[in-house]
This record gives structure tokens, sequence and C-alpha cells, in this order.
């Protein structure tokens, strides 16, 4: 780290001594292959540092997040809330990526290469060795994935702080995905550093599941990130229809942290439900049509025919606001949501269920607020 | 601070490279506060625009307000992370744009308009604005990219959102993005992106963004901030391309083109100032201009003789859903606005000064029908009739003469402004018709006075059709110099007496931006500088950090611009026949001066019209020499006489790529790629430059449709988007503009089921070239033939057609695999250094093997993971 600021300092003070030495620099009017050639080598050094904590992954068995949808149908499950995968997008079986963590073993990728749900999963290192890993934990809502391999003296990366990352500063993407011994680079730019309820960093760099779970990194070779796919709204492969179309993200240094703590102890989340339903013909506000018996929503005490007018803070105008709300938010998070009865306003708090803890939906209409008409297409809540 | 660094040497090629990362960096902390994410009042949809004055005035593409028309209401968010009111002003349907007020703030921060005639291809172009609506926080999504094309033109729907001349970016763009800015390095708006071209995968970016350019919207400008409705201009007749030329097809009796003497069949020369190329080119001049706006034409006539002409465009007249009322407050407030300004400005000085001499008397009293249909008169927006009489104070006060007049205007000394600015351009643009050859007289008007450049960047005497003159005391006389084709303000004449040490004033050039205008007189020298307004303190550091900027920058752009120039010449565009789901056009890359050429052995050859298009738009017919369907290559040969023929006299222009040098790659080293991607350029306009990456290479195993794509060798992997249709047969270029390999065809790889960019390298495409022109070569050489058969002696698991885990079920004793150790229930999960999970990868691996060839399985037993070096035998 302290390499690190070293560096910025002198990059800054290069960039203050030009301001006032015109001639300089002007005088230095070489080829522009210069430039081109610093460029690549800057990528080059970067990728350098980087190679030896990148390792492939790869898996065998599994089959299709689609398929599993369409199998398990109800039996799974005896309430409609079930886990969208969040896209149609056919995942290969092809080698990903992903990074040493910690020197002991832990291996950090996302939870992308594993959606197959695969029965073996091996990682190679940089030194070609291969073995088996185990999974830990999966995050499936920020998307990652801790693996643990047998192995000791590994080298790690340096991670850049969260509030020294800036738009416009050079990142690079670096995947196992498209076959080879060596991992591949593209290059772009952070895009922006607080996106996806302060879980991401945006790049513009080409993400793929051919980097997905790899390093994005700074011209320096210090992580920026972790490369996953998201989208604002909940699903493993939410975010896959962005795949190099310039809009990419990662989990930053800070977030992955906090993160791999709870996973490191076992902890996976899960995508959190408050168990409702709502009328989506009504286009002004969200109202409760009904909930799950039992669903965190139910056990707040709130009604049929409520209206959800906030949820942490956020003003909630319409449906997309209140997936927007809570994509972010796994199981067992607590949110505050408040709630408009006639002109009473309650504030309740709750804590978001995994689908499998709620329950079934009621049988029979429960009263719905008269002066709307009751539709037949219901929505499900995210 | 720098007293201890006194390193003097020139900075090394990575301390370059370093600096424009943080110059890139400085530039985008500074404009993206400008940006704003747009909001409809529900919150459900939205865009994006950019600030482009401290008061809150901005840009955004008509199709992003459309929706909000109603209540002319929404929500601007900024990267403050407030949410600010937002109103929709005046509307340009036609040109997709749109003006929009925040109001809540005081100042906004906001972004300068950038002259887009300097935008070339290659420049770096940096796209802000909030795709897919992802901002949570109303800070932009920055992307960056090059400009990949100029003068593009895409269709609209009928007459609106036509994207006339527009700049094509490699840059991310995305739907959300529409409305939101362009730069370039110096921070400046270059355009407003509001177009994407989008393949099967859907609505998202696949390197091909457009953007509409800053300096065709300001001329709008005015009018936007009116409120109004603007009009595009028309000449009223249809042009085509001709073998001798563009040719005038139709024309309306009476209108524009008519009545200055032009006829079907006449051949369009030049217009609006610019020699005219093709029908589309003519489309995209056309496009940009105002309706009432002034014109040069050169036409020649059946007898061959060439006529030199002005007119004035028409407006068109746009069918909107409903008819569209201009606010009256809002246009009061336009109104209003411009008139401080001019009180600001010339207005003031009027009571101190005797403001304003001509030394041409002959104004002319009579207005062309053209100018009276305007509603408002707004400088810069062509003229209106105005009667000049002088009040006792000496101040010149003017009353409307004809047409209904829409808002009273009573300030004296700013009607005199707007009357001067009136009778300005009545006066060029009667010397202009006099003698359209001869602009020097202009300047003989203008006095032998020393000329001093606001902008010289590209602006030529050519460009200068209109003067003012205004006096500001009894030593100093200033002239002001506009530009016909966009009313901008491009030159001051100065007179050197100097007696005042410094006089400021502030002007606002045409396009509503506010200028600080500095005149010292010092040592009788008279220098001028014109500022950001609102922008005095710290102008040096300003100046330098701009400075560092652009030099570190420029460098990038000039490399970029030299890759094109050989690019360009050396890649063709084919167009041919289009088979099933195959497009059916593409590029080559030509690989002689005599006319050989290489593309992707591609559907689009199966026809005996195959044609390929020259940089400077010839055509060659095209014959098939060699095509392999395994490298999916193809060796063509553009006619040679008429090929040779063209280039003689072309200074060489005819180059061609040369296959025998293979450059060195480097993982993440900048590579450029040259094609065609959705028939973006036509005939002689230019290809498509896009810039990426190189991020590797590997063996290629991908299907295209359903099928198994047959080539399998090396290919160089991408981050610049080549998937698009068009792309295949372009050319991949290192920065030095040495071919490094050609774009392969749209293909899927199997590792990701994504689709692939890639290219196929040069050493494979000189050893295709080389048996291409080996004399047992036949026109078309189909599969190689399949070697012997191989052994192994292992029995897979199979179950069914399901895709299985690939078990050994059994090892044949004594067989090649059983001496290397394999057992029963080793699990194979890699081949030769690819990954294997499932047994059709293995047999298709195992299929390309000779016998003697070693065959490494990695295989897992237990927990172990082991590798096993097998030697193949041949088949008994």
């Amino acid at each position: 780290m302290i390499e690190r600021t070293l560096r910025r300092v002198i990059g800054a003070t290069c960039a203050c001594l030009l301001l006032c030495s015109f001639g300089l620099v002007a005088r230095a009017s070489e080829s522009n292959a210069n430039l081109a050639s610093g460029a690549e080598a800057i990528v080059d050094k970067a990728i350098s540092k980087a190679s030896p904590f990148i390792v492939r992954i790869e898996t065998v068995g599994g089959v299709q997040p689609l398929d599993q949808l369409l199998a398990s149908d109800d039996d799974r499950n005896p309430n409609q809330f079930r886990d969208n995968p969040g896209s149609n997008f056919m995942v290969a079986d092809g080698p990903t990526t992903g990074i040493i963590y910690s020197a002991d073993g832990l291996i950090l990728t996302s939870s992308f290469n594993f959606v197959r749900n695969p029965s073996i999963v091996t990682v190679a290192l940089a030194d070609g060795r291969q073995m088996t890993a185990d999974i830990v934990a999966r995050d499936r809502v920020r998307k990652l994935t801790l693996l643990k391999i047998d192995a000791t003296d590994l080298p790690t990366p340096e991670w850049v702080p969260n509030e020294q990352i800036r738009p416009g500063q050079t990142a690079i993407a670096m995947g196992m995905g498209f076959g080879g011994s060596k991992p591949m680079a593209s290059v772009g730019i952070v895009s922006a550093v607080n996106r996806m309820m302060g879980n991401a960093i945006q790049t513009d760099a080409k993400l793929s599941p051919a980097n997905y779970g790899g390093p994005l990194l700074d011209s320096f070779g210090y992580v920026l990130g972790i490369c996953v796919p998201m989208a604002q709204r909940p699903g493993e492969l939410a975010g896959i229809e962005f795949y190099d179309a310039g809009v990419g993200f990662a989990v930053p240094g800070k977030r992955i942290h906090e993160i791999v703590a709870d996973l490191k102890e076992g902890k996976s989340f899960h995508r959190g439900w408050m168990g409702m339903t709502v009328d989506p013909k009504v286009e002004k506000g969200v109202a409760i049509k009904s909930s799950a018996d039992p669903s965190p929503i139910r056990d707040a005490g709130a009604l049929p025919g409520d209206w959800i007018v906030r949820i942490n803070d956020q003003p909630i105008k319409h449906f997309g606001q209140l997936v927007k709300a809570l994509y972010m938010v796994p199981a067992g998070e607590r949110v505050n949501v408040r709630l408009l009865r006639g002109a009473e306003h309650i504030d309740v708090e709750l804590t978001l269920a995994k689908s499998e803890e709620l329950g079934p939906l009621p049988k029979e209409e429960e009263p719905f607020d008269p002066t709307k008409p009751v539709t037949e297409e219901e929505t499900e809540e995210p | 601070m720098f007293a201890t660094d006194t390193d003097t040497s020139q900075p090394t090629a990575i301390e370059l490279a370093e600096r424009a990362e943080y110059a890139r960096i400085a530039v985008v902390e500074k404009v993206a506060p400008s940006v704003v994410c747009i909001f409809d009042e529900a919150e459900r949809g939205g865009g994006s625009g950019v600030i482009i004055s401290p008061d809150g005035y901005g840009l955004t593409n008509f199709h992003v307000v459309e929706a909000m028309m109603e209540t002319r209401s929404g929500f601007g968010g900024m990267s403050d992370g407030q949410l600010y009111p937002l109103q929709v002003l005046g509307i340009d349907p036609g040109g997709d744009v749109a003006m929009f007020k925040l109001s809540g703030r005081d100042p906004f921060p906001f972004s300068k308009l950038g002259d887009s005639d300097l935008v070339r291809v290659g420049d770096t172009a940096i796209a802000m604005g909030n795709p897919f609506l992802l901002s949570d926080d109303y800070t932009p999504t920055v992307t960056s990219g090059i400009v990949s094309g100029i003068h593009r033109y895409q269709y609209g729907s009928g007459d609106v959102l036509l994207y006339s001349d527009c700049i094509q970016v490699d840059t991310a763009i995305n739907p959300g993005n529409s409305g939101g800015p362009l730069f370039n390095l110096a921070g400046e708006v270059i355009g407003i992106n509001g177009r994407i071209s989008v393949s099967m995968r859907g609505r998202v970016n696949v390197g091909m963004g457009y953007a509409i350019t800053s300096n065709q919207i300001k001329p709008f400008i005015p009018g936007l901030r009116a409120g109004l409705l603007v009009e595009h201009g028309t000449i009223q007749a249809t042009v085509r391309d001709r073998d001798a030329g563009v040719v005038f097809v139709e024309l309306y009796e009476d209108g524009p083109a008519w009545n200055v003497g032009v006829r079907p069949g006449d051949e369009l020369l030049r217009f609006a100032n610019q020699p005219i190329e093709s029908a589309n080119h003519f489309a995209s001049v056309l496009g940009t201009l105002p309706g009432g706006w002034p014109v040069t034409l050169s036409y020649r006539d059946a007898t061959g003789k060439v006529h030199h002409r002005i007119t004035r465009t028409e407006g068109v007249k746009l069918k909107t859903r409903k008819p569209y009322e201009p606010d009256g407050e809002t246009v009061a407030r336009g109104i209003e606005r411009v008139l401080q300004r001019f009180r600001r400005t010339l207005g003031e000085k009027a009571d101190e000064t005797t403001m304003m001499s001509w030394r041409e008397s002959q104004v002319p009293d009579e207005l062309d029908a053209a100018a009276v249909e305007y509603d408002v008169v707004v400088p810069g927006n062509g003229g209106m009739s105005w009667t000049p009489t002088k009040s006792d104070s000496g101040n010149i006060v003017v009353q409307k003469t004809e047409g209904e007049l829409k808002a009273t205007i009573d300030d004296a000394p700013l009607s005199a402004a707007m009357d001067l600015t009136y009778r300005a351009r009545t006066f060029a643009q009667r010397l202009v018709e006099t003698d359209p050859e001869s602009l020097a007289g202009l300047f003989d008007h203008c006095g032998a006075d020393a000329l001093l450049d606001i902008d010289s960047n590209g602006i030529s005497h050519s460009n200068l059709l209109e003067c003012i003159t205004a006096r500001l005391d009894d030593h100093t006389t200033i002239r002001l110099g506009f530009d016909s084709a966009h009313g901008n303000m491009r030159r001051i004449t100065a007179t050197d007496e100097p007696t005042r040490e410094s006089v400021d004033i502030t002007l606002a050039d045409a396009t509503g931006w506010p200028v600080d205008l500095v005149v010292e007189s010092m040592h009788g020298k008279t220098s001028i500088r014109i500022v950001d307004g609102d922008d005095h303190e710290d102008i040096a550091n300003k100046n330098a950090a701009d400075w560092m900027t652009q030099n570190a920058l420029d460098r990038t752009k000039t490399l970029a611009a030299s890759v094109f120039d050989d690019v360009a010449l050396r890649v063709v565009k084919l167009t041919g026949a289009r088979v099933g789901q195959s497009e059916g056009y593409g590029c080559g890359i030509l690989i002689s001066t005599n006319g050989l050429a290489l593309t992707v052995d591609s559907g689009l050859l199966n026809s005996p019209n195959v044609r390929a298009h020259l940089y400077d738009g010839s055509p060659r017919q095209v014959e098939l020499v060699h095509a392999d369907r395994n490298l999916q290559l193809a060796l063509i040969q553009l006619k040679v006489g008429e090929f040779a023929a063209v280039s003689e006299g072309k200074d060489d222009k005819y180059t061609c790529f040369d296959l025998s040098q293979t450059p060195d790659l480097t993982i993440g080293q900048p590579v450029f790629a040259g094609g065609n991607p959705f028939k973006v350029a036509d005939k002689g306009e230019h290809i498509s430059l896009s810039r990426g990456v190189y991020c590797g290479t590997t063996k290629l195993d991908a299907t295209r449709g359903t099928q198994d794509f047959p080539y399998r060798g090396d290919v160089l992997v991408i981050d610049a988007i080549t998937s698009a249709p068009g792309f295949a047969g372009g050319a991949l270029v290192d920065s030095a503009g040495q071919l490094l390999g050609l774009v392969g065809r749209g293909v899927e790889s199997r590792f990701t089921y994504t689709q692939l960019n890639y290219a196929i390298p040069s050493s494979v495409l000189s050893e295709f070239v080389a048996n291409a022109s080996s004399p047992d070569s036949n026109k078309s050489t189909k599969s190689a033939t399949k070697g012997r058969d191989v052994y192994h002696g292992i029995k897979f698991f199979e179950l069914g057609y399901r895709s299985n885990p690939v078990y050994v079920e059994r090892v044949r004793r004594g067989s090649p695999a059983a001496s290397a150790g394999i057992r029963k229930d080793d699990l194979v999960i890699g081949a030769n250094g690819r990954p294997i999970a499932k047994l059709s990868v293995l047999e298709r691996l195992i299929d390309e093997c000779e016998p003697g060839d070693v065959l490494e399985l990695t295989v897992l037993r237990g927990e172990k993971v082991k590798k096993i070096r097998i030697e193949l035998e041949e088949a008994k």
C-alpha cells in the first residue's frame, strides 16, 4: 500500500511539474508511438503483477439454471415466490476465473461460475498446480462465491482503497474464460464508483463470462474489485445481458472484505423476500394485494390494501422503485418500511426471508381496498 | 512543492501514458457535474442531458422528453445527489434535440459546447449519461472510446429524428445514454448521444453509437431557448447520385433552389460552402441547417455553365401529433434573456460611447420574403424587418414594420443591437451576392485593421461572410465577424489606437454562450482574449491545465488518426449476395497493389456480381481466386486493369497491407479494427475505426448459428466489438498501422456462449495466400482430408444423449491409455490444456489428433488432480 501511495504522489508531482514546464514537454514532441508503447507497458506491468494470484476454475457436471426452474415447478416451494435466474442465457461450462483471496487457500470468484451447480470444482494456480476445491459459501445477491483449496503460502493481491477509486481511471479486467493457460486482459475505464446500492463500481471494460470472477485492476496491478454480472433486479443471471456492452460491474474491495467475513464462516446469502403480491394495474404507488402466511410483511402487521410508500428512506412511487429498493438486500437483513393505511403512516421494521421460509399465499381473496377493482393479474414482489 | 523535483529529462513512455490517465481523470472530474440524469415526472423512464449554461439551460434528445410534452416537466438529477425540477423548453423533433431548464441551484455546473467541425476519426470520445438508469446517486456513467466515423447519416422516420452529419463512436452508448453529452478530451461537448446500432442481441451497445454534432445544434439554440418548435431547412429539391456526380432530380417551383435558377438535371457542386460528394452528403449538410438560413449553392446547368448563388432555406413544417404551442411565458423569458445579454454588452456601452458607425450606408430597406416569416428574432438565427430611427439621446429606436410582432421590444439600445446584427448580415449577404467568388471585397470594406483570430482552428476566410462594426469609444473600434454557415462569431478585428489600457466587454457568441472578451491595448499593441464567462480567476492555471490535457492526449489523437489514414485506404467495402442469415455486405483488405485482397469465406461471395468499393468510392468487380472452408478465408481479385488505372496519379495512395511482417504482440496492447459494420459507410464514405486491446490468443472453438465453426486454429481475441454484422473481413492493426489479422466472422464461443471478437492472425493469412498461389490449388478447397484414426484404448461412460461428465468406464489392457496409467473411474476434466466438461468436446479433440500425437489428459482421481500423457497409436 505504501508503494502505491508513493506512486500516486510521484504521479501527481509529474502532472504538476508539467504545468510549470510547458517548454520542456513541448520540445519533447517525440513519436506518438511512445504513448502507445507507454500504455502497453503499463498494462503489461499490471498484468505481470496480477497474474500470480489469478486462478482458472473448471467445473464438471451441473445443468442449465433454466432447467432447474422448469423442472422444480411447485413441489420445491409451496408458495409462488421462486428464485428466477433472471435470464434465459445459456451458461457454458468453459473455464472461469477467480483470485486468491488469502495465502491459506481461500479463492474468491463470482457465483455466476456455479449457477449450473457443478458437482466438481477444480482450481488451477498460476504455477501450474491444479487441485479440487470446496465451495465454502455463496452470495447470490452480490454474485460472489468463496472457495477453499488445500494450499498455503499463496500470493495474494493488494486492494485499492475505495476512496481512491476515481471515474475515468484505467480499469483492466482479467479472465481465463476464453481458454488458454494465461489470463486475457480487456481494458477500459472506471465509469462510476457507486452503483448497485454501494455494492459495485462500474466499468466500460468488456466484462463477460470470460472474466466474471476475475479481478478488475488499476494501472498498477492493484485490485479495484471482482467482476460480476449485475443489473438492478434480482436473479443470479441478472446483468448477463450487458456482457461486452461497456456496462460492467465489480464488487470493490471494501464490500468484498465485509462479505467475505461472513462467507468465511459458511454463511451464504440468498435473495430476500417480503412475501407479498401487488396489483400491477395500480400505476401510481404500490398497494399490497395479498401476502404469504407466514411472511415478513404479514408478520410485521401489514394488511392487504396498505400502500408501501417508503423503504429505507427511499420514496416508493411505483413497482419498479420497490424492486430497486430491495434487489440488493439479502434475506436476513432488516429493512424499514413505511405503510400508508387510510390517512395513517405506519412505520414497521422487518427482516427479509428466504423463499423457502415463506408460507403459501391465502387461498381465498382477502379483503382489499374496496375502491379498487380486483384484477386477475398479479405481479410477484421482488 | 516542486522544489525538490528537478528532473528535467524527457518523460518516459510510461510517464506519458500515466499523465494521459491523470489528464483523463481530471477532465472527467471537471465535466461530470454538468451531466444530468433526466426522469419523467413519474420517475419511470428517462435519459440523459447536459447543462450548457450556469443558469441551468441544458440539451437533450427530443425523444427523451417526448413523453413529458404533456406537462413539460420532469426531474434532473445531478452528481451532487440532488433532483432538480426540469422544464422542457424548445424542441427540434426533426433533429432529435430539445432544450430544458433546471431550477433550484445557482450557478449550475455547466460544460461548454465545442467545435465539432474539428472532430477527426480516431479522436478520443468520452460519453456520459445514465445508461439503463443505473445511477442511484445521479452520478453519470463515464465511458471512453474513439470517434469511429464522421459525417455519418442515419435515416429518421419520415421528417423526424433524422441524424444528419453525426459522429459515430465506439464508446459504449446504451439505452438511457440518450441525450447525454459526448465530450472531447478538452471536456467540451462535441455532440449529444442519441442513437445506437443494435444487433440480434437486443438493445445493448455493440460499439456503434451516434451523436448529433454540437455545431448543428448551435444555430438552433436561440430558438430552443425561447421555447419554440424549431424548423429544419429545405431547398425544396431532391438529388441523386449519378455517375457524373450529384444531380438534381425533382424541384418544387418557387422553392429556394428553383428560384435561383436550378432545374432538374443540373449538377450540384457546392452547398453551404462545401463541395458535395454524394446525395447522402447533401442530405447531411442540409439536415444541419435551420429554416430561413442563408446558403451558398453552386451548380452546373445543362450547357455546362457553373452558377454560384445564394438562397435561403425554407422551414420544413413538421406534422406533430398535436399542434405545438409554445408556452408564452417561456418565450417571453427566452426573449428577455436575449435582451439582457445585449443590455449587458453593447447596450450599456451605448450611453457612454457613440455606439456604432457604418462605413457602408447602403443598407437595404426591403427584406426578402423568407426573413419575415420569423416569429421571434434571436441574434444568430436569421433576419427580421426593422426600421431604424434616431432618438433624442442619439440611440437607434426600432419598430417592426412587417408581420405580426409576438414580443414587444422597447429597449432602445438592445433593439439597436438587434437591428445592427440584421443589417450587418444583410449587408454582408448583399456583398457576397454581388461577387460570390471574391470575398476579399468584404475585407476591403472592413478596412485593413489588425485581424485577430478568436478561434484559428480550421476557420478560413471563406467562412466569414458577415461583419458588425462597433465603436467602443473615440479610439477603439471593434469589428465582429460571423460565419454564415452556423452564425458563430469567428473573428474580431480591432483598431490599434492605444489610449486605453484595457477594455472589458462581454459578448455572447451566436451559440448564446456567454464569453468575456478582454481587449488590452499596451505599447501600441492590441490583444484580445476570449475567456469563459464568470471565470476570470486562475485563467493562467486553467489554461495550463487545459494545455496539459490537450498536449498529453493530443498524442493519442494523432496516433489513432494516423492509423486511420493507413487503414482507411487499405480496407475495401464489399457488397454481394445475401444468403440466409449472412450479410450482403462486408470488408476485405488489400494485400497487393495490383488488386489482390483477402476476406472471409462467406455467402457474400456466392454471387456473380460481387463489388468492392475503394476508399474513394470507385467500384471494382470482384473475382474469387481461392477460398478455404476450413480457414474461412477467401482470396479475391479486384479487376486489375481498372484498379491500376485508378492508382495512377494518386500519389501512391493505393498502398496495401504487408503480410510478411508478423508484429510481436503483448497482452493488453492497443489495437485498432477497421471495417464496415452495419454498412454504415456507403461507396466513398470512410470505413469505421474501433479501438481496443489485444486480450490474448486462443484456439477457436465456436459455433456459427447452429453449426460448428470449421476454423479451429489460433485467433487473436480483442475487446473492440467486431462481432457486428459487416465487420468481418476488416483489418486488425497495431498502433503503428501494421496488420495483425483479419476480423473473423461472427461466432459464439463454446467456452462462454458469448459472441467472440477476434481476428485470424496474419501468419495464418500469409500461409493461406502462399497456398492459394501454389500451382495445385484449385478454385476452392473442401475440407482437408482427414488423416488416419487414432487408438487410445479408453471406453468412456455414456448415457443417452445427455452431456455427461467424462468418466472412464474401461481401459483396454495393453492399450496406450493403460500403459500411460489411466484407470477405471478416472474423471477426465481436461485434455491438452483445455478443460473438458463433456464427452463430445473430448471426442472432437481426439478426432483432430494423428497417430503418434500425445494426448495429455487431466484426470480427477478421488480428490487428486493428475496429468497423464498418452501416446496415441493408429487405429486398426
